[in-house]
């Protein structure tokens, strides 16, 4: 007897085929629900180094910068101390938790951990506007990706893709890509084998070098990547005062970014902590991110919001030499920065009056 | 493309689905061919014309020598050595021409002659050694007339590159396989039921177990000096099992594929650790080219009808040249004739010492499955190391139980090793066929779906390769 194709419609072949995907459905997920509720945090880079560090050394910062590569190469907390010293007010201790790539379900998880084991001293949380989702399915196959790919991660993300300023296409792209980071980790691959064969031998995770608060730079880190993205921008260089142009070009849903971010500075602000907006230079984002901080001064005038996306206010900090690709500074990039942060940081605690020429309002 | 991939489950979906939905036989074949070729090409695309070769080879030869060539006995002769010399000369030159370059040198440096080092860096191009037995298996086939000269092309391509068997065996005689693709295979005559569960514990032999244990063996062949005998010991033990589940997963998933299309492989181990003997083992441990061996070169050369020194000599022969088919390295050379020694030791046992002994019941087979297995491992230690000298060091902690290491493998080994032997001894006694297929098909679905889930929880992440893909 030969296969009848007639015979693959609905019937007991089908109903038998569902159970086998049900049955694994529901014990791989609750697998590794279970195994994932009762397993300690992975080592991710950087980011378990710096929650060690601001665990360890508490009482040393009184000012967090939270955000991503914006934040990780761009804010020298030296400099910030030392501008904000020679501006008038002294002792301040800053440190840079920037996270390369960091997303919005990653940063509300840090934020949460910040604000549940603060020290007395920490007085202000200085948010960068994080990124949606990552790009790629490759992307999702890491233990961060995994570790951020929880059921419980969901509220988060959606309210960070949902919001961010780009199309809706690609919004539901971006679902997509953190539905498969989802169904990746509900799959439960490897659970087991982790907690019962452990990588042998003792390997030591690499340890992020926190001589400098938390600040890294780009000069300093050879990457592939890095190198490609350098690579890229020397060859476009000429292109750059055509992005710039874009500057103040309409952006979609801007007033729902603002809005995002407006709620998350308000939980801050419940937690008894002064929240900041921190609005990174960055050529790539100069019709996006300018336009975020603006909508949040418009949508919550009482929130403190440091600009700095704004060629038109700070044209000394477009200059190419100071940069390493269309979104990141050289350290020298870094540094005429965060002299300007620390200076408007000052300048936001003692100023009253307004002004449209000051990045801190 | 491995067989624990996601993205072979993708693809094994459609083509299975294509292949039944195709009314005829030719229409099958064809797409079955094509898909093999994909599924080779997803490992890299540029050996698809070696592959192409040897088919052309084995086709043209096949006509030259099949039954109703109407050339002479001795042409064909001529037909058969060159079919046979030119696939072993793909395979000599991608798999032993820098080694026998560099061993040529090497004794001609020893022995004071002017010798540079030649070397062409070939890629082995995946899947090598078992094709070409594969074709050589055709054409003698053919030559022996065994079976007729296929005059189709598309028929030898198919057999040649049918993709479950095609990366890393088992090696499927043609007498087997082409009478199965003269008939439309049917789907009545598919065990959906055994093939789903052999797919299902060949995944866990591969991934659950071989994958989890290899860094841990890795971890000891490294560095075998810092551990303490008992976990040299023990990191061989692993070895053994890595390699097993490693293979016969392999093999499993590959007679469960082909199962699933509708053809029949033979099967490639059966239970070989429980073997009384070396002899025995071998009858067990990877059937395929054992019998392949047996049949196309230890019988060829006279195999035991030409007394007993001539019948030792080809089973050394036989043996070294097995090794050396696994890699070019003396390390399998070694290898090999350990296990030649061995049945020439076993054979003499047998025939001249055995029988001055009493029958000792049911502790005679329990010994000799302790010493085979002992035997066995102790082989794999120079078929697994880095180089002569690191397997002498591990060979010496395992026969004398002493190092001067301290170190000991961060593993439960010994109730690791005591749980898998079970299992494997609990599997050879067990008719599973027969229990999946008296299963209802609710239950046995909700039971696959289940044991699937726990079976991918195991599942390392990050793939290794299949330790025979390098063969």
């Amino acid at each position: 007897m030969r296969f009848n194709p007639a015979r693959l419609r609905p019937g007991p072949r089908v109903g038998v085929s569902l159970l086998f995907v049900l049955a694994f459905a529901l014990v791989s997920s609750g697998l590794s629900i279970y195994l994932r509720a009762t397993s300690p945090m992975p080592h991710i880079a950087m980011l378990s180094d710096k929650l060690d560090a601001v665990a360890e050394n508490g009482d040393r910062y009184d000012t967090i910068f939270l955000g991503t590569s914006r934040t990780l190469y761009h804010v020298i907390p030296d400099e910030v101390e030392a501008a904000a010293a020679e501006a008038g007010c002294p002792g301040l201790g800053v440190f840079n938790f920037g996270f390369y790539g960091m997303t919005g379900s990653e940063q509300d998880w840090i934020l949460n951990r910040l604000l549940e084991t603060r020290s007395p001293r920490l007085k202000r949380i200085i948010l960068e506007p994080p990124l949606p989702e990552y790009r790629s399915v490759g992307e999702i196959l890491t233990d961060r990706s995994r570790f951020f790919h929880g059921l419980e991660d969901v509220p988060a993300a959606s309210r960070s893709i949902w919001s961010y300023a780009e199309s809706a296409p690609k919004r539901v792209f971006r679902s997509g890509i953190f539905a498969l980071g989802v169904a990746y980790d509900l799959s439960g691959v490897g659970r087991l084998s982790t907690r019962f064969f452990p990588p042998p031998g003792n390997h030591q995770p690499s340890r992020m070098n926190l001589s400098e608060d938390g600040f890294e730079a780009l000069d300093d880190v050879a990457t592939a990547d890095g190198e490609a993205r350098r690579k890229d921008f020397l060859e476009h260089i000429a292109e750059v005062s055509d992005i710039l142009a874009r500057y103040g070009d309409p952006s979609p849903n801007i007033e729902a970014r603002a809005a995002y971010m407006v709620a998350k500075m308000r939980r801050i602000e419940e937690a008894g902590v002064e929240p900041v907006l921190f609005v990174s230079p960055d050529i790539m984002e100069i019709d996006r991110t300018p336009q975020t901080g603006e909508a949040v001064r418009r949508q919550a005038p009482d929130l403190k919001v440091l600009n700095f996306n704004r060629p038109d206010v700070y044209p000394d900090l477009f200059d190419t030499s100071l940069w390493h690709d269309f979104s990141h500074f050289h350290r020298a990039g870094a540094k005429r920065l965060s002299h300007k942060i620390g200076a408007e940081l000052c300048d936001a605690q003692t100023r009253t009056r307004t002004s449209d020429l000051h990045a801190v309002r | 493309m491995l067989f624990v991939e996601f993205r072979f489950l993708i693809f094994f979906a459609i083509v299975f689905a294509l292949a039944w939905l195709l009314p005829k036989n030719g229409q099958r074949k064809t797409v079955l061919t094509v898909a093999s070729y994909v599924f080779y090409a997803a490992w890299d695309w540029r050996f698809l014309a070696l592959i192409w070769f040897v088919t052309g080879v084995c086709y043209v030869v096949g006509m030259r020598v099949g039954e109703s060539s109407p050339l002479s006995d001795g042409a064909k002769r001529v037909w058969i050595a060159v079919g046979v010399t030119v696939s072993l000369a793909v395979l000599g030159l991608f798999k032993y021409f820098n080694f026998f370059a560099d061993s040529f040198a090497d004794l001609a440096h020893l022995m004071g002659l002017p010798a540079g080092h030649v070397t062409l860096n070939l890629v082995l191009p995946v899947g090598v050694s078992f094709y070409t037995f594969q074709a050589i298996s055709y054409m003698v086939d053919v030559y022996r007339r065994d079976i007729r000269a296929d005059r189709s092309l598309m028929d030898v391509s198919f057999y040649i590159a049918f993709f479950p068997q095609l990366v890393a065996g088992p090696i499927v005689r043609a007498s087997d396989f082409i009478p199965q693709m003269e008939s439309l295979r049917r789907w009545s005559d598919v065990d959906v039921k055994a093939c789903a569960v052999l797919f299902l514990i060949g995944y866990i032999k591969k991934a659950g177990v071989s994958d989890n244990i290899a860094p841990y063996v890795d971890m000891m062949f490294a560095s075998p000096g810092d551990f303490s005998a008992l976990s040299v010991i023990g990191g061989v033990l692993l070895y053994g099992v890595q390699i097993y589940c490693d293979f016969s997963g392999y093999s499993d998933m590959a007679i469960a594929c082909a199962g699933l299309l509708g053809y029949k492989f033979p099967p490639n181990f059966d239970s070989p650790y429980l073997s009384p003997n070396i002899q025995v083992f071998w009858r067990r441990w990877h059937i395929s080219l054992s019998s392949w061996l047996r049949d196309y070169l230890y019988i060829p050369l006279g195999g035991n009808r030409r007394g007993a020194m001539r019948r030792d000599i080809n089973m050394m022969t036989t043996m070294l040249l097995g090794g050396l088919w696994h890699g070019a390295s003396f390390n399998f050379v070694i290898w090999g004739g350990l296990h030649g020694l061995a049945l020439t030791i076993e054979r003499t046992w047998k025939t001249h010492v055995a029988s001055r002994f009493p029958k000792m019941g049911f502790i005679g087979p329990v010994i000799g499955v302790a010493v085979t297995f002992y035997f066995v491992n102790f082989a794999w230690i120079f078929f697994r190391a880095a180089d002569l000298s690191e397997a002498l060091k591990i060979a010496r902690v395992y026969l004398t139980f002493q190092s001067e290491g301290a170190q000991t493998l961060p593993l439960p080994v010994w109730p690791l090793l005591a749980g898998l032997a079970s299992v494997h001894a609990l599997a050879n006694h067990m008719k599973w066929e027969e229990v999946v297929r008296g299963l209802k098909p609710v239950p046995l679905a909700l039971a696959l779906g289940a044991a699937g889930a726990i079976a991918l929880a195991f599942v390392p992440t990050g793939y290794r390769p299949f330790v025979y893909f390098q063969f």
